[in-house]
């Protein structure tokens, strides 16, 4: 599939619209963090589409690894290891984790998988809830050096990262192996395609990134009143509902769902509290049952329909 | 020990309409847990309304709770039919009964608040004294009921002419239509019992437990387990899988202590998965679709 | 009894059916013949609502039949014994059979139909207890025809019936199927790709070709035209498919 010249110019310009606005306007504090949570969204709903939308294995545990790298980056980073570093690890050990996990699960089909990844994401949940029962947080001195920008920029950054080794992983061979796991899982075998390392290694992965976006979303919080509440069945339904509404299966669809996911959000949390998650609930359903696509699959039919060119997505 | 055992019925309980939607069907409904809580609610308005005996509660909580399956089937379900292999069809069961989830707990958010409830009737927390061991009121009623529904369904599939079209469409729906059988009206029927069961478990547990707006979760897993344990499919084999794990989680929480109750439950299972995925109860390989 | 017109069906984009037209009178035994893959058992099963037509319509007894679902098409009166059997494996013989008579109509009448299916096949009548996953497959073919004619049809499609028997009990059943046919006169309709059996027992049959009908007639004429099956079948008229 070739890139429209076009298509990478536009997202060029935005990029250094990222990159370059916070430093000319002050976009003011609460801005600021949405855009990280953005960031937090988009690299763990494209991690989530690794596995799931391009590998076809719907993982429902997926907030362990979130929050796995969340506990061990606050955790280095609080006994003095670089941020950087910490991150790094949080990344790689949610990659770890995932590995002492997959090995047994991965031989499962589709629903023994999903069940199996989240009783793993619960019992996960449970332990760290004794273990930590209290609240965490960092020292005072944290708090008196906290700046937003490079939080921020260390958010884009890892979110540029995300985008991009997913581009250069759907677009190699492997990607090619994940598809074919994802559409015909016997058929793929027969053409002599490891089944279980390409699932395995496309855990990984997508287990290393969750990690790292739990990462970034550590770096950006001082205080966890209970840590165990990021290991909870969220974090896994809203990266998932980014990346359907966004359309599943595709480079842009989690980014374009995170984006939808963080404004309705934003829209509905003055009113309906907690309760906002219910519109995505709603939507899900008729998306799943309707528009497989998501949102992108749309995008292309309304081109198609108005006539225009359509530009060459990858499907 | 007998606590394992009253405990284990009710697990087994939980897991019926699961085994059912998953047995005849193929679909995986996560929401699952959130029907059991759903059913709780209702009994629990109920109770506090009309001082209704949540036990008595039960056959209201099933025909609402039967009529809500029938929706949800019609709406969400029926669609995925047309989808044109199994592994499409469960994976899409699982996405969207996973929003269905996200609605119904947040539903239930909104009029019940996100507040612990539970049913403190004057029997609660009262024991008898049973051949030397004091067992818990609430233990022995969820106990007695899960049987007894165990006892009808058994009856219901095995004799009656609707059990036997279930039968027929979950074995081969093709033929079954051939046979003059409304294989979507089976569906349609056995969906409204799945939730229906769904919901009478959740009398039990708002009897004996408590609940909240999100606790389905914990009860969804429970239920996973006994179904991974009686073997896909399995309908008969789910309450005597759910004593097992009652009376092994008895065991366990006796070596590990109390807080890690659930992840007892949990470790079993990733062991049967591992080891025996067809579950205790079936001769023979795991099969799919 | 039941007409035909004009009839094509697809399996997804692929056409499997071009333009056919048939009919079927009342206490007739028709065949269908045609090597593998030619579209009989498509005509079976658009016939009996398995598959829905893209065009063209079916008429059965003054009802047009391409719309309705496949139980109400065996409500209407017709039924069908599928290629393969597709018995239920894991219910008992006599559940089978009782199954067989989930419409309303053949649900009243259940218990004497199943006493007439013994008549038919003592067999199942010893075996009734038995799984029918555990039959061998003579049984199970019998057990398949007596679970269709459980559902009192008056039209009866029987689907490849002779693949996988021995020809003693292949003879038997189509004994059976004969007596049925002359003494309550149900009208058959066999698909085989034995044509020796097949034009041994029908009155007319129909030579399916590539989803088109080719040739049909009254089987002794189609059996003495020896360049017509010599050239669509590549058989000798008096023996089994070359």
């Amino acid at each position: 599939m070739r890139f429209h010249p076009g298509f990478i110019s536009i997202l060029a310009m935005i990029a250094v619209c990222f990159i370059v606005l916070p430093l000319i306007v002050d976009l003011g504090s609460s801005t600021m963090n949405i855009l990280i949570l953005l960031f937090v969204y988009i690299i763990l709903s494209q991690s989530w589409n690794l596995l799931g939308g391009y590998t076809g294995q719907i993982n429902l545990g997926f907030a362990a690894y979130f929050g796995c790298g969340v506990l061990l980056t606050h955790l280095l980073w609080k006994s003095g290891v670089p941020i950087y570093f910490a991150i790094a690890v949080g990344g790689l050990s949610a990659a770890l984790l995932a590995g002492v996990i997959g090995l047994p699960t991965l031989h499962l089909r589709g629903a023994y998988f999903a069940i199996g990844t989240v009783a793993l994401a619960e019992a996960l949940r449970i332990v760290v809830g004794n273990v930590f029962p209290s609240s965490l947080s960092l020292p005072g001195t944290f708090a008196s050096n906290f700046n937003v920008f490079p939080r921020y920029y260390l958010g884009f950054g890892i979110a540029v990262l995300a985008m991009i080794s997913a581009y250069l992983l759907v677009k190699s061979k492997f990607g090619l192996a994940m598809v074919c796991v994802r559409d015909d899982e016997e058929a793929a075998q027969v053409t002599g395609i490891n089944t279980f390392k390409t699932k395995f290694i496309a855990l990984l992965i997508s287990a290393f990134f969750a990690g790292l976006a739990g990462g970034v979303y550590s770096f950006n919080r001082f205080y966890f009143h209970h840590v165990s509440a990021v290991f909870e069945p969220v974090w896994t339904f809203e990266p998932l509902m980014a990346v359907v509404i966004g359309g599943s299966g595709t480079l842009i669809g989690p980014i374009i769902g995170s984006i939808f996911l963080i404004v309705l959000s934003e829209i509905f949390v003055q009113t309906l509290g907690e309760a906002h998650l219910i519109i995505f609930g709603v939507l899900l359903i008729p998306v799943v049952l309707y528009s497989p696509s998501g949102l992108v699959g749309w995008i292309g039919w309304l081109r198609k329909s108005l006539g225009g060119v359509t530009m060459n997505h990858e499907q | 020990m007998a606590y394992g055992v009253l405990v284990g019925a009710m697990y087994g309980l939980i897991t019926l309409g699961l085994g059912l939607l998953m047995g005849v069907m193929k679909f995986l409904n996560v929401a699952h847990g959130t029907f059991i809580i759903l059913g709780g609610y209702v009994s629990y308005w109920l109770f506090t309304r009309y001082g209704l005996n949540p036990y008595l509660s039960i056959p209201l909580v099933i025909v609402v709770m039967f009529i809500i399956g029938l929706v949800v089937y019609k709406v969400t379900l029926s669609p995925l039919l047309k989808l044109p292999n199994v592994g499409s069809r469960l994976n899409s069961s699982m996405l969207i009964t996973f929003g269905i989830i996200y609605v119904v707990d947040n539903l239930m958010t909104i009029f019940w608040k996100p507040d612990v409830r539970s049913i403190v009737a004057p029997f609660t927390g009262r024991s008898m004294d049973f051949f030397g061991t004091k067992l818990s009121v609430t233990g022995l009623c969820g106990f007695a009921v899960a049987i007894v529904i165990a006892v009808i369904l058994y009856f219901v599939l095995g004799r009656t002419q609707f059990g036997k079209h279930v039968r027929a469409a979950t074995q081969d729906a093709e033929a079954a239509s051939l046979c003059g059988i409304n294989v979507h009206r089976t569906y349609l029927i056995s969906s409204g019992i799945a939730i229906a069961l769904a919901g009478v478990a959740g009398v039990i547990i708002v009897s004996s437990y408590s609940i909240s707006p999100n606790s389905g979760l914990r009860w969804l897993l429970v239920a996973f387990v006994v179904m991974i344990l009686a073997g896909e499919g399995n309908i008969h084999a789910i309450v005597p899988a759910g004593l097992i794990l009652g009376l092994l989680e008895a065991v366990g929480v006796f070596i590990v202590g109390a807080p890690y109750r659930q992840v007892v439950a949990l470790v079993i299972f990733i062991v049967i998965l591992i080891f025996r995925p067809q579950g205790l109860f079936r001769k023979g390989r795991l099969t799919y679709g | 009894m039941l007409e035909a017109s004009n009839i094509s069906a697809f399996y997804g984009d692929i056409q499997a059916l071009w333009n056919i037209s048939l009919v079927i009178r009342g206490g007739e035994i028709v065949t269908f013949i045609g090597s593998n893959g030619a579209g009989k058992s498509t005509i079976m099963k658009t016939i009996v609502g398995l598959v829905k037509p893209k065009e063209g319509n079916i008429v059965f007894e003054g009802i047009r039949l391409e719309r309705l679902p496949a139980h109400k098409i065996v409500d209407l009166g017709i039924s069908m014994v599928p290629e393969g059997r597709r018995l239920f494996p894991e219910m008992t013989v006599l559940e089978n059979l009782e199954v067989g008579a989930s419409t309303q109509a053949a649900s009243r009448a259940r218990s004497s139909t199943v006493n007439w299916i013994h008549e038919l096949f003592p067999i199942l009548e010893e075996r009734s207890k038995q799984v029918a996953g555990t039959l061998s497959g003579g049984e199970q073919q019998m057990l398949a025809i007596g679970r269709a004619l459980m559902a009192r049809p008056k039209l009866l499609l029987i689907d490849e019936m002779s693949l996988g028997l021995s020809p003693l009990v292949v003879e038997r059943i189509l004994q059976v199927i004969q007596d049925v046919n002359r003494q309550k006169r149900l009208t058959i309709v066999l698909v085989e790709q034995d044509v020796g059996i097949a034009l041994s027992v029908a009155d007319r049959g129909y030579i399916i070709e590539h989803g088109r009908i080719v040739a049909e007639g009254d089987t002794k004429l189609l059996q003495g035209d020896g360049c017509l099956m010599e050239a669509y079948l590549g058989v000798n008229p008096k023996g089994k498919t070359g």
